[in-house]
């Protein structure tokens, strides 16, 4: 693993895409980890302070109530990237343990587990967190992400287990199978490290879509309202504030939908600068 | 050359091609005729430049109303009429909240007697060409019994003469024609008298056959989709697609001459941003579309005619407490919570145009406090001004204790969290619910927001699945009258969300004396004197202050933008008493100024 990850390191810094990708969620990762410790959050309202443009007090200007736009923005990094990476986290081992399971087994149990996927894919999602959230309550990001990653596993798993139907036909499967190794060790020593890179974008992209998943539960109120959640920033600046029709107030529309075009951007550059560099073929051919 | 200067040579190539390859696929221009072989005369035509089509003298507001196919003009059944509704039927008269007057409408005159109002009625037609008789008002009024079981409260409709009809009331009202003036005229014999007919034979019986025969008229009357409906009101549908519906007027109608505007144009109003963007553009004459005060502001500007006028709604926004839950079913932990919101802070945030209710949470609302209460019984009551050391006092008899993170611990030496519910999509409610539980945070308690989707908002409440939540507190639509405000908060709504329909039965009054709140509430219904309605309304106002089964938040006001001298002109001044029959049908309103002719195109 540590030898793949200097190969990784390695072949990042020749590759732009990527490295610039790395370097605007390395930057996000650290505003989430250190950020809220630099920039106090008051989250007292002080209405007359309302849509204040930037200044050196408030880089990023105030809110509808009088509140430091950039201390919201960091604060809520932490719960916008802690939902993001533990709904990619579950969504992918949900997704992938499925794929594989459904391809590598075949038969009945690859029947079974693609009509679930099916399932999954055709069933529209918002009645199902609906019913999901009438029964359990959502109180911190562990639970958010579960909701989320509940009915995001599908694309993913058919995905997955295409690429095991394709690789399990290879040689090095066939001679593991000669050889006698157990379907454990064939699944996670020789199929697993090849669906890695395949994994690991598809990763990326999840976390890019959790955070607009995120802030569609929060106002279906699947989820506690956060105010420094920032798609919640950006709904409330665009439909609740009114701020998109204030001249004076653009600087909240534009910050929270900055900041997560940002992050979207930097998700999809790691993530084609990944493939680039993982997958074989893009990696000859370039 | 330099590989980038090479570049750019092959992008302006392959563009110089594009643009020779686009240039030959052109059609050849065709060559202006010749000159004629053999000379014909010259005829010179005269050029008339067609008059353009007067523009319609129209009135355009916004409203929702079912999209095409599903859209239908029977009232009874789900999807009819949308916001056409008080521009199409009419009521018999229109009741004044800040006055207590009523104003005829339908009826020419009426005369009032303690059991029975009787109506002499106009000489009018419905849109399908019938005459307006008073059998039709009948009918009206056993259709909205058969279907809606509503209004309870009237007996029955005797039909003396065909202009003569006479509401008959079960047992004397406080407030009758408010409630005549919420119930508009909507159907004539001629479409749905076989139905009226029917149901009139089994209305008031009861049994399997009774209700069998009901639920069968109930049926077809549900199944009957006229395309549009049958109007005698001012205005009769003439189309309606996704984005429009076009009204014009009904020639039948008494006033058909009086009216100035030949259409309404409505606007399809999806969402409050939608209206603001069209006030903007100055597309819209008049809408109550609840704005924060920068955008309201900027509508002000960017559209100099437009004026902004504030009319109570007469509601108030409030927050619900669960007094099933502990530590919510303890008066002295709610007391506590009053303390702690600044109100006004609140209103600042969620809704400026309101009337802060605070310092008091009394159930009768800011604007009419002086009229139903006055100042001197007022300073009997408690008053909640934001005083945390109140609260640290109340919470301290209580058992709480703050720890040394300054979070409060209750007896058991928790740190309970909270939630305050709100209707997502209701912006000002969420708005609230997030500065009451800011508010709440600063002091020590772990509060959050919770946007619930309005489909499964009113059972979540019913339910007690919550342990606060933004809802309308009091509420005297329809009537005017604190009666309907306190029925609202002890045996209606409300009072199913906070569980004080079951659990606030009784209390003690000013006095120490046990209040029996259901017989005060019956009481306050049937009695005809203002002075002792007022007695009645001061010991309700006690008990729901000091007991605080919701805390008041704000009055909501209207904001009604108008525009003045674009498209109409003539509407009334700012203190005219009629604009307080805009709350909870404001196009009665609006209708009333058309039909009155008080509001007339602009020249």
């Amino acid at each position: 693993m540590s030898a793949f990850l200097i190969d990784l390191l390695s072949a990042l810094r020749g590759n732009r895409r990527a490295a610039v990708g790395g370097l605007i969620l390395t930057g996000y990762l650290l505003m989430a980890l250190i950020g809220p410790e630099l920039i106090p959050l008051d989250p007292t309202m002080r209405y007359a302070e309302r849509f204040r443009p930037p200044s050196l007090a408030h880089p990023l200007g105030t809110d509808y109530a009088g509140r430091d736009v950039l201390a919201q923005i960091v604060h809520g990094s932490r719960d916008v990237l802690a939902i993001a990476a533990l709904t990619a986290l579950f969504t992918t081992t949900l997704a992938v343990g499925i794929g594989a399971l459904a391809g590598y087994s075949g038969g009945m149990v690859d029947a079974f587990l693609m009509l679930l996927t099916n399932i999954q894919l055709t069933v529209p999602a918002v009645p199902v967190y609906l019913l999901i959230g009438s029964v359990f309550q959502v109180r911190d990001p562990v639970g958010f992400a579960a909701l989320i990653s509940l009915w995001m596993w599908g694309p993913l798993a058919r995905a997955v287990r295409s690429q095991i139907l394709s690789l399990k036909e290879r040689e090095f499967i066939e001679a593991a199978r000669v050889l006698g190794l157990g379907t454990a060790h064939i699944l996670l020593r020789e199929l697993f490290p090849n669906l890695t890179p395949f994994v690991v974008i598809h990763f990326i992209r999840i976390m890019r879509d959790a955070i607009t998943a995120s802030v569609g539960l929060i106002f279906l109120g699947l989820a506690p309202f956060s105010p420094t959640n920032w798609g919640t920033m950006l709904n409330l600046a665009v439909f609740q504030t009114g701020a998109i029709y204030i001249p004076n107030a653009l600087h909240y529309v534009i910050a929270p939908m900055a900041v997560i075009v940002l992050f979207q951007l930097g998700a999809i550059f790691f993530a084609h600068g990944l493939d680039e560099i993982l997958n074989p073929r893009l990696r000859a051919a370039a | 050359m330099s590989r980038g200067s090479g570049m750019m040579m092959r992008w302006v190539f392959t563009l110089v091609a594009l643009a020779l390859l686009l240039s030959a696929c052109a059609p050849t221009p065709t060559p202006p005729p010749g000159p004629a072989a053999s000379p014909t005369p010259v005829v010179i035509e005269k050029v008339v430049t067609p008059t353009p089509a007067p523009r319609p003298r129209e009135f355009v507001l916004g409203t929702g109303w079912e999209v095409p196919p599903a859209y239908h003009g029977n009232p009874f059944a789900s999807g009819g009429v949308g916001g056409a509704w008080w521009f199409v039927f009419q009521p018999l008269l229109i009741y004044i909240p800040a006055t207590g007057e009523a104003i005829s409408s339908l009826a020419e005159s009426f005369q009032e007697a303690p059991d029975r109002i009787t109506f002499r009625l106009r000489q009018t037609g419905w849109s399908d060409g019938t005459p307006f008789t008073s059998k039709d008002v009948w009918a009206s009024f056993v259709m909205m019994k058969l279907m809606w079981n509503w209004p309870g409260e009237v007996d029955r409709v005797e039909t003396p003469d065909d202009r003569t009809a006479v509401i008959v009331w079960k047992q004397p009202l406080a407030n009758p024609k408010a409630l005549i003036s919420s119930a508009p005229i909507l159907v004539n014999m001629a479409a749905y008298g076989k139905f009226a007919e029917e149901a009139a034979k089994w209305l008031g019986q009861t049994g399997p056959e009774a209700e069998e025969a009901l639920n069968k008229v109930r049926q077809e009357v549900s199944n009957f989709k006229p395309e549009k409906p049958i109007a005698i009101g001012p205005f009769q549908v003439e189309s309606v697609s996704a984005s429009e519906m076009i009204l014009t007027k009904n020639p039948h109608h008494y006033a058909a001459q009086k009216i100035g505007i030949d259409r309404i144009r409505f606007l399809r109003w999806t969402s409050n941003e939608v209206m603001w963007a069209f006030h903007l553009a100055g597309e819209l004459d008049a809408s109550h579309a609840a704005a924060p005060k920068d955008v309201a502001d900027q509508i002000l500007q960017r559209q100099p005619q437009t004026r902004l006028h504030l009319v109570t709604d007469l509601s108030e926004f409030a927050l619900l407490f669960n007094l099933r839950k502990a530590p919510f079913n303890d008066v002295r932990f709610r007391k506590a919570i009053a303390y702690l919101i600044d109100r006004d802070k609140v209103r600042e945030v969620a809704y400026f145009a309101g009337l802060t209710s605070a310092p008091y949470s009394h159930g009768v609302l800011k604007s009419f406090e002086e009229q139903w209460l006055g100042k001197d019984f007022l300073s009997t009551l408690t008053a909640y001004n934001p005083d945390p050391a109140k609260a640290e006092a109340l919470l301290t008899e209580l058992g709480w204790t703050k720890g040394p993170d300054g979070k409060w611990r209750d007896p058991a030496g928790r740190t309970p969290e909270f939630e305050i519910l709100a209707q997502a999509g209701a912006t000002d409610w969420v708005l609230a619910a997030e500065a009451i539980a800011t508010q709440l945070n600063n002091q020590g308690f772990q509060v959050r927001a919770r946007a619930v989707e309005p489909g499964v908002y009113p059972t979540t409440l019913r339910g007690g699945q919550f342990d606060m939540a933004i809802q309308f507190g009091s509420a005297w639509w329809g009537t005017a009258h604190p009666h309907t405000g306190y029925g609202r908060l002890y045996l209606w709504e409300a009072a199913e969300f906070t569980g004080a329909k079951d659990l606030m039965k009784t209390a003690k009054g000013p006095q120490g004396e046990d209040v029996d709140i259901v017989q005060a509430l019956d009481n306050l219904l049937k009695e005809p004197d203002l002075e002792r309605q007022k007695a009645i309304v001061r010991q309700l106002a006690w008990i729901t202050n000091e007991n605080l089964p919701v805390l008041s938040l704000l009055e909501k006001r209207l904001m009604i933008f108008y525009m003045e001298g674009v498209r109409v002109t003539g509407w009334p001044a700012e203190n005219d008493p009629l604009w307080t029959v805009a709350p909870g049908a404001i196009e009665r309103f609006y209708a009333h100024l058309l039909i009155e002719g008080v509001l007339k195109p602009a020249p």
